[in-house]
């Protein structure tokens, strides 16, 4: 999804909820910034911005539906956040060569509230992919709001992850136990690596009698291979209803002949998975 | 322990000492400490020494210290000494803003003169007027040497930039300018060195003479010789000596508290609500711990 005019959308959200005198301030220092283009006026504004705009008083949800303010709903943003975002996007929209490494500097020296801000609206920024190494690195942390702040509820990664990046994520994810369906175009991010890590990952725990997520198998779908049929068979046999189906709508969804052959001997199972009674979505309802 | 007193350190440079420190400074009745800004005893040469520095007093610092049962402040600024360095004292004057606003800055600090040149005189004015505008409280640092004249001129600078002497607090202070910064409305604080300077005997003469009001105790502990203790043990000698329990708990606890408590981001319930000590979290993947059994406790002190 593109992201157009997101300043302006964001100024709607935030004059909409914020007091007058704030945003006059707001407008007024941008307008200083744009004028001086100084690190000083920005690096100020930015650290202004926390004694203008609250960080107790959440977003109120807006009629008005755009892509910035539903990704603000989601995450229940407080005026600063939102008031944060909305500076790096407009200096960034008003000259991204120039105050680009401005912005990097903002986000290299964050704490961990701020960070938290930064990596849920990534996807927000003007020319995004370009911060994607802040993205990355958030995944060696193991603090876990910031780890759910790029994993969890965010398009950024399924848009500018690769095959590497994003297997790491989704495995790092399900290794910390988050929320497996809060991750966004599971299905299309699966890779035959992922699959392959999956299965591996599966059997690492089964040796160590462990259990797995179920909602972890998703992506392995569409790359059934001889492992991962056996596999199948093990998630459709086990005593574990959600396991089984788990391991039917992976069959069912995968286009394999074996594998769909393995669902007919599971009728009830299957009937429901193309009824869609059973989806991914409401696999442990 | 029957009539504990609560300490506040409000100067002590903690990232130069150990996890030892902690632990008697918590048994010792210390809640709080403030951590300024300062140099680290050799100049700096790159500016992300600094960035990197600063980081470690609004992350890890106040992780470790949360460790011990210890609620840890910082103040940012750029110290007098390396205000000489003008190229990079430009760089870091730069970098200070992103870090003003962080949930553990209580203060400008300590910023002010040491040789008293035209270059500390610059990054120390640049300082206040950033003080100005932000509305933050400011912990000056004033000079060992050519000390009186050097007291007086910071807080006329303080003056002239439109600062309220009530939001600043003048540091290292002895008998020769209390008055002058008491009398202009100024915060003063006694830095109680071990065998020179400012004993902690001296201290108790001074509470005596000037009161209470306006006057704060602290160690100003950092990687020289130096005692954590100082704040607690002059509360306990000005107790033996006879000074009335209310201006110790004044000296040593609640004028710091209103000094820096001003920005809003000090607050006693930080330590009379705690979370409990839980030394198995980790930050950034370190522990403080280096293989001992974790101290955990579960229950809240009431």
């Amino acid at each position: 999804m593109a992201y157009m005019h997101v300043s302006k959308d964001i100024y709607e959200i935030l004059s909409s909820c914020a007091e007058q005198e704030a945003m006059a301030w707001l407008l007024d220092r941008i307008a200083k910034i744009e004028d001086s283009r100084t690190t000083r006026d920005l690096f100020m504004g930015y650290s202004l911005l926390a004694s203008k705009f609250s960080a107790d008083q959440s977003m109120e949800s807006n009629p008005k539906v755009s892509d910035a303010i539903t990704l603000f709903s989601a995450h229940k943003a407080s005026l600063l956040e939102v008031s944060r975002i909305y500076l790096l996007v407009k200096v960034l929209e008003i000259d991204f060569g120039h105050f680009s490494p401005q912005v990097n500097r903002i986000i290299e020296v964050a704490d961990t509230a701020e960070l938290e801000t930064f990596l849920k609206y990534l996807v927000l920024l003007p020319d995004a992919q370009r911060f994607k190494n802040t993205a990355v690195e958030a995944l060696r942390t193991n603090i876990a709001t910031i780890f759910d702040a790029i994993t969890l509820n965010n398009l950024y990664p399924a848009k500018y992850f690769n095959d590497q990046q994003w297997n790491q994520m989704y495995l790092k994810a399900a290794f910390m136990e988050r929320d497996l369906s809060l991750i966004q175009a599971v299905d299309e991010r699966a890779n035959k690596d992922l699959s392959r890590i999956i299965s591996d990952y599966a059997h690492e725990r089964w040796a160590a009698s462990r259990n797995i997520d179920p909602m972890f198998w998703r992506p392995v779908t569409k790359f059934i291979d001889d492992v991962l049929l056996l596999d199948m068979e093990r998630l459709l046999s086990s005593d574990n209803e959600i396991e089984n189906r788990a391991g039917g709508l992976c069959c069912f969804y995968s286009q394999d002949d074996r594998a769909l052959k393995l669902l007919n001997q599971y009728p009830k199972l299957e009937k429901q998975i193309a009824s869609k009674e059973i989806t991914w979505n409401t696999l442990k309802k | 322990m029957e009539d504990k007193l609560m300490i506040i350190d409000p100067h002590v440079h903690m990232t130069s000492r150990t996890t030892d420190d902690y632990e008697v400074m918590a048994a010792a009745g210390v809640v709080a400490v403030i951590e300024p800004s300062f140099w680290l005893g050799q100049p700096r040469t790159q500016v992300g020494s600094f960035q990197d520095y600063y980081s470690s007093l609004v992350g890890w610092e106040p992780f470790r210290a949360s460790q011990f049962g210890i609620k840890h402040y910082c103040t940012i600024g750029l110290n007098s000494k390396e205000a000489n360095n003008e190229a990079l004292a430009e760089q870091v004057i730069e970098l200070l803003p992103l870090y003003l606003h962080k949930d553990n800055v209580v203060a400008i600090g300590e910023i002010g003169y040491d040789d008293q040149t035209p270059a500390e005189d610059k990054f120390f004015r640049m300082q206040l007027d950033m003080a100005k505008e932000l509305d933050m409280t400011v912990q000056v640092h004033t000079p060992h040497r050519d000390k009186k004249a050097g007291t007086i001129k910071s807080m006329e600078v303080c003056l002239e930039h439109g600062l309220d002497p009530a939001n600043v607090i003048i540091d290292h202070n002895n008998e020769e300018t209390v008055k002058e910064v008491l009398d202009r409305g100024f915060i003063a604080a006694f830095t109680i060195y071990p065998k020179t300077k400012m004993g902690n005997e001296r201290m108790v003469e001074l509470v005596r003479k000037f009161g209470s009001t306006n006057i704060i105790v602290d160690s100003s502990a950092d990687w020289g010789v130096s005692d954590p203790l100082a704040v607690p043990k002059t509360a306990s000698l000005m107790l033996k000596r006879g000074i009335p329990k209310e201006d110790v708990v004044k000296t040593c606890y609640q004028n710091a508290l209103d000094a820096f408590g001003k920005n809003g981001k000090m607050k006693e319930e930080h330590w009379m609500k705690p979370n409990s000590i839980d030394q198995s979290q980790l930050f950034n993947d370190n522990s403080v711990l280096r293989g001992q059994k974790p101290r955990i406790d579960d229950d809240q002190i009431t």
